[in-house]
């Protein structure tokens, strides 16, 4: 085995999932879109194009075209639900390309004149910054939630899901041998993404915060440099991707069930759509990485390929607690608190469903739910598809298992004990101010720069004499 | 010499009435005294005296003003003459929107 | 070459005065004639190109033409090398384009406005093709009066005010270029170009320095570099939108043109590198561009905020130009064709919004989206170009442009650059929002100022032509490498002027 990851195979790996959750997300958005259907498959299979050229081009300019390509994809699906929206985040991201832009202009004015791993540590922080606009990282993360709680759920599934994983496939491609930095902004992510998490009220706004966490494993699996890290780093992408997708397609139905996302008014929630219940649970399960789902193995790599650097194997156990703990608090709310808490007879009472399923609606949902089982339960399958060896690491199954089970007794008596965590509502995060504050400060500066440059016709015609004068005087006596 | 210092004059002249008059009337003169000053410099740059531009075939030798200077000022004369009346025809259009040929209070000039 | 390069000029030119003599008896034929001359026009240039592409690829492409059959250095003669067939095919094509634009879209006084946009026309070909520095001033103020007058069209108060300002500035500008010019000859005694960049280091230093101090001031009046910069909102925001497009697209190039035939074929480089000036003129050329994008930000007239983004890269260019290394050049002269697709779009999609509603301007924009979907997606296109989205051309010239600065170690443009392009982002937003804003009703609307019916006036023609250079801008942005080659053969022209020397003076060379 050799040191690093072989990126071809893995290439071909996220793209093969790739173009399988596109299918998923499609197949579920034929009913979500009536009217623009045609627009989004278009856009869905620019988005695969896209996202294929970014993956295994290795030259510059391809991978800029790809990369803007996919920018503009995503920004024109926001624009489907909102276009002050689409304007905020097509800005933000293109921020992080100009700084993408001026990390390959240094990079080629180094020598690298194709996209291979780099050397110099102020390069590789460039590229992290300008990947990482698109990627969520910490402090370049502020798009995520407010653009996910508004974007239709479809849009929310594909960038959250997959659109995120483009910069941490060009990251693990330039930076093959780690980065401490990089893995430092992981684990802080992990921490400070659970915690939001914990704390919303927002459906939408609680899995935008949760992918935030589950970023922060791939990027601590490629900041660590080594092979098990970057094992786990892969598959975890495409096992959140899939966990994501089917929470995210899921919580498209719940809104429109429930009237809205906040999380204490899913009521019955199970009764009314028990097929994506079911979905929903095995998605948390995943991130929570419960035993014999495919979430457990890709953390557990991680956990491996990491846990001698930097005691983070003792903080990833903090890490699993804080993901239950937000986790279980949702379905309490959601899914488990009508169970336990409503009489036998309350039970029994007709279940009226308002929004009633499709099948292409509950077809997404089952094949990621069996994914995940199916990975969960044969773990070779995943190595299978990379074409890699098992890595050989033991699960030791029982006590793994009590392990969890301890975590969950652990969330269970929390939320039991404090009744399920009760926050009052927060408003839904949103971009406008800042955005509103850009514009008017830039505004503000540029009238002031107007005033003083335009004083009077005649003033303005002084700055010719001045400039020959200065010009003669430079030519005769400097 | 007392040539190029009544170019120097002239042009700082015209350039004064360009920058510090209020009146656009009074600026196009400026402009123009600054033209007028180029042209006059430029022919009286060949000062030598001489004949008629026109080689005479019978004496070749003899000397002969340098005619170019001149076909050069009067091409300019016509082009800052046609600059000029076409600047005077916009001052009095602007004059009938405006009322005003203030250089202060046509505000439009300023932005 | 399969004709003469002087039909190129005489072509407009003859249009020009035929015009308003056929208006006398015909009005309809006068309109014929104005689209078949454009058409011819367009196809001798073409011809021009197609004819001289294998020379041009080759390297040894240059035609002169001696009028009345006087030789240089005695007579006027016209000298067309391969930058000049460059800025004559931009020429050619932005003035086609925008003369086919106006037949849909300028519904009064056409047979004067026409007159003036051939004799435009003509004066932009006889610049890039004159061999001869004073006809080249002569071709400056025939397009400059011109488009005095072009701009001045609407008679409003406005344009009115904004003539008066570039008409001051213009003359001033003029005057500059005259005196340069008389300087060099009273030194030398000759006003071929070719024969001065033989001999222009016999001239004493400090007149050398003189006259060069005022062509330059002159030509940066032109091109509206920083502290000139003045004239370009009002004039670009108030003059019809076809003319904001011709200034901004076609003879802010052509002044790129003069700038680069005067100082680095005419005087030589060593001129400005020697003064210090090359650092000069890339320090202001970078404080416009900047300057450029940040003014740009407060505006809400859609023609000024895109007269000071064209401020700002105008600016760039001059800065790339000014690193004289062979990637600066072609970067410059890249972004100069870009840049001319780009605006000239920009231009004339904002001009079919605001001509076809009404209301005070800063409002004209409202519902664009619902006006004209299409035309407004241009719009939207031609913006992503210009804050450089990679397949579209912007992005290209843009990559060369950095690679030019950062050869030469000019860090603070690059930082310049990322930021115009996020500036530029910033200020094409709210327009582009604009645009989407209003209800479905607007789409119903009855164009207000939509000229009379019939076949010369439907706006099949003014849409037609900015779908074309939506084509333009993309293909250009998909097919870059194509300038590759011929650039190649003009920029060895620009860095060794010794070239231009012989073909003009045919091998006579003084010592």
């Amino acid at each position: 085995m050799s040191d690093t990851i072989p990126i071809i195979e893995a290439s071909h790996f996220l793209m093969g999932f790739g173009i399988l959750l596109m299918l998923l997300i499609g197949t579920y958005a034929s009913r979500y879109y009536q009217v623009q259907r045609n627009l989004f498959y278009l856009l869905l299979a620019f988005f695969t194009l896209s996202f294929g050229v970014v993956i295994y081009t290795t030259d510059w300019i391809y991978f800029l075209i790809a990369w803007e390509g996919i920018t503009i994809i995503t920004t024109a699906m926001i624009l489907l639900a909102e276009r002050r929206l689409a304007a905020q985040y097509f800005l933000i991201q293109f921020v992080g390309s100009n700084i993408l832009y001026f990390a390959i202009i240094m990079a080629l004015g180094e020598g690298y004149s194709n996209i291979v791993p780099l050397e110099e540590p102020w390069l590789q922080m460039l590229f992290i910054l300008g990947l990482g606009t698109k990627s969520a990282l910490l402090g370049l993360h502020f798009w995520l939630p407010p653009v996910h709680s508004r974007a239709h759920a479809p849009v929310s599934a594909l960038l959250s899901g997959w659109s995120v994983n483009v910069g941490f496939v060009m990251m693990l491609r330039l930076l093959p041998e780690g980065n401490n930095i990089l893995f430092f902004i992981g684990l802080a992510m992990i921490f400070y993404g659970g915690a939001m998490a914990f704390f919303s009220t927002d459906y939408q706004v609680l899995l935008a915060y949760s992918t935030l966490s589950q970023l922060g494993y791939i990027a601590l699996g490629i900041g660590s440099g080594t092979l098990l890290g970057q094992i786990g780093a892969v598959l975890h992408m495409v096992v959140h991707g899939i966990a994501k997708t089917t929470l995210f397609l899921g919580s498209g139905l719940w809104e429109k069930e429930c009237n809205g996302r906040i999380i204490y008014r899913f009521e019955r929630a199970f009764y009314r759509h028990p097929v994506n219940a079911v979905s929903t649970i095995a998605g948390f399960s995943s991130l929570m990485g419960m035993v014999f789902l495919a979430g457990f193995h890709t953390k557990n790599l991680i956990k491996h390929g990491t846990e001698d650097i930097y005691a983070t194997g003792f903080l990833l156990y903090g890490a699993t607690l804080i993901t239950v703990l937000y986790a279980m608090r949702f379905l309490w709310w959601g899914i488990l608190k009508d169970m336990v808490m409503k009489s036998v007879q309350n039970r029994r009472e007709k279940i009226t469903c308002t929004y009633p399923p499709s099948v292409s609606e509950h077809v997404p949902l089952i094949i990621g739910t069996a994914l995940l089982l199916a990975f969960g339960i044969y773990p070779p399958l995943m190595y299978m598809f990379l074409q890699l060896e098992d890595p050989g690491i033991v699960i030791l199954w029982w006590p793994t298992m009590i392990e969890n089970i301890l975590f969950l007794v652990v969330g269970i008596a929390l939320l039991a004990l404090t009744e399920g965590l009760f926050f009052p509502l927060k408003p839904v995060p949103s971009l406008n101010r800042m955005l509103g504050l850009v514009i008017t400060i830039s505004q503000k500066v540029s009238n002031s720069i107007f005033q003083l440059l335009f004083p009077s016709f005649q003033y303005q015609l002084l700055w010719i004499p001045l400039i020959i004068l200065f010009l003669l005087l430079w030519t005769n006596f400097i | 010499m007392i040539y190029s210092l009544c170019f120097v004059a002239l042009f700082m002249i015209g350039l004064y009435s360009i920058l510090a008059q209020r009146d656009l009337i009074k600026m196009v003169i400026g402009l123009n005294l600054v033209e007028g000053a180029v042209f006059f410099w430029t022919i009286t740059m060949v000062r030598e005296a001489g004949g008629v531009p026109i080689v005479d075939l019978a004496f070749p030798e003899l000397p002969m003003v340098d005619p170019i200077p001149q076909a050069l000022t009067l091409t300019a004369i016509v082009i800052s003459a046609s600059t000029t009346a076409l600047l005077l025809t916009i001052i009095v259009e602007l004059n009938r929107m405006a009322r005003t040929i203030e250089i202060d209070s046509l505000k439009g000039l300023r932005e | 070459m399969i004709f003469s390069p002087l039909l190129l000029i005489l072509l407009p030119l003859g249009t020009a005065f035929l015009i308003p003599l056929v208006d006398l008896f015909h009005v309809e034929t006068r309109r014929l004639m104005v689209i078949i001359s454009a058409s011819f026009s367009l196809f001798l240039g073409f011809a021009a190109l197609w004819s001289a592409w294998p020379e041009l690829l080759a390297g040894t492409f240059f035609h002169s033409y001696h009028l009345s059959g006087w030789l240089p250095p005695l007579g006027i003669n016209l000298a067309f090398d391969s930058l000049g067939l460059l800025f004559s095919s931009l020429v050619t094509l932005f003035s086609f384009l925008i003369i086919v634009y106006s037949i849909g879209f300028i519904g009064h006084h056409e047979g004067k406005y026409y007159v003036l946009l051939f004799l435009f026309q003509a004066g932009c070909q006889g610049i890039v093709m004159t061999g001869d520095i004073f006809n080249l001033y002569v071709f400056i103020e025939l397009s400059a009066i011109t488009s005095y007058a072009l701009i001045a069209f609407e008679r409003d108060r406005s344009s009115l005010e904004a003539t008066i300002k570039y008409m001051v500035y213009g003359i001033l500008a003029g005057v500059f270029i005259f005196l340069g010019i008389i300087i060099i000859y009273r030194s030398l005694g000759t006003l071929n170009i070719a024969e001065i960049a033989d001999n222009f280091h016999r001239i004493p230093l400090t007149l050398q320095r003189t006259s060069v101090v005022f062509l330059l001031t002159g030509l940066l009046i032109k091109l509206g570099v920083f502290p000139f910069h003045f004239w370009m909102a009002k004039v670009y925001g108030s003059a019809p939108a076809s003319i904001s497009a011709l200034l901004s697209g076609t003879l802010a190039k052509v002044n790129i043109y003069i700038l680069l035939r005067l100082f680095w074929v005419g005087t030589g480089f060593s001129v400005l590198r020697e003064a210090g000036w090359d650092r000069f003129l890339l320090g202001i050329a970078l404080l416009s561009t900047i300057l450029g994008h940040v003014l740009a930000l407060r505006e809400r007239e859609v023609k000024r905020m895109l007269a000071f983004s064209s401020m700002g890269h105008m600016g760039m260019i001059v800065a790339v130009l000014s690193l004289n290394t062979p990637l600066g050049l072609f970067a410059g002269l890249l972004h100069a064709v870009f840049h001319a697709l780009m605006k000239t779009g920009l231009f004339l999609s904002a001009g079919y919004f605001l001509r076809f509603r009404e209301g005070p301007k800063e409002k004209r924009f409202t519902g664009a989206a619902y006006r004209k979907l299409p035309i407004f997606i241009g719009f939207i296109i031609f913006a992503l170009s210009m804050i450089g989205i990679p397949p579209l051309n912007g992005f290209f010239s843009k990559w060369f442009t950095m690679q030019a600065f950062l050869e030469k170690d000019v860090y603070p443009a690059i930082a310049l650059i990322y930021s115009g392009n996020i500036l530029g982002l910033i200020y094409y937003l709210p327009f582009v929002r604009q645009g989407m804003l209003g209800k479905e009703s607007i789409m119903k609307q009855k164009s207000t100022s939509s000229p009379t019916p019939g076949f010369f006036y439907q706006e099949r023609f003014v849409t037609t032509v900015v779908y074309i250079l939506i084509l333009l801008v993309m293909s250009s942005g998909l097919l870059p490498f194509v300038f590759q080659e011929p650039f190649e053969v003009m920029i060895a022209e620009l860095t060794e002027p010794i070239r231009y020397i012989e073909h003009v003076l045919g091998g006579i060379i003084h010592e």
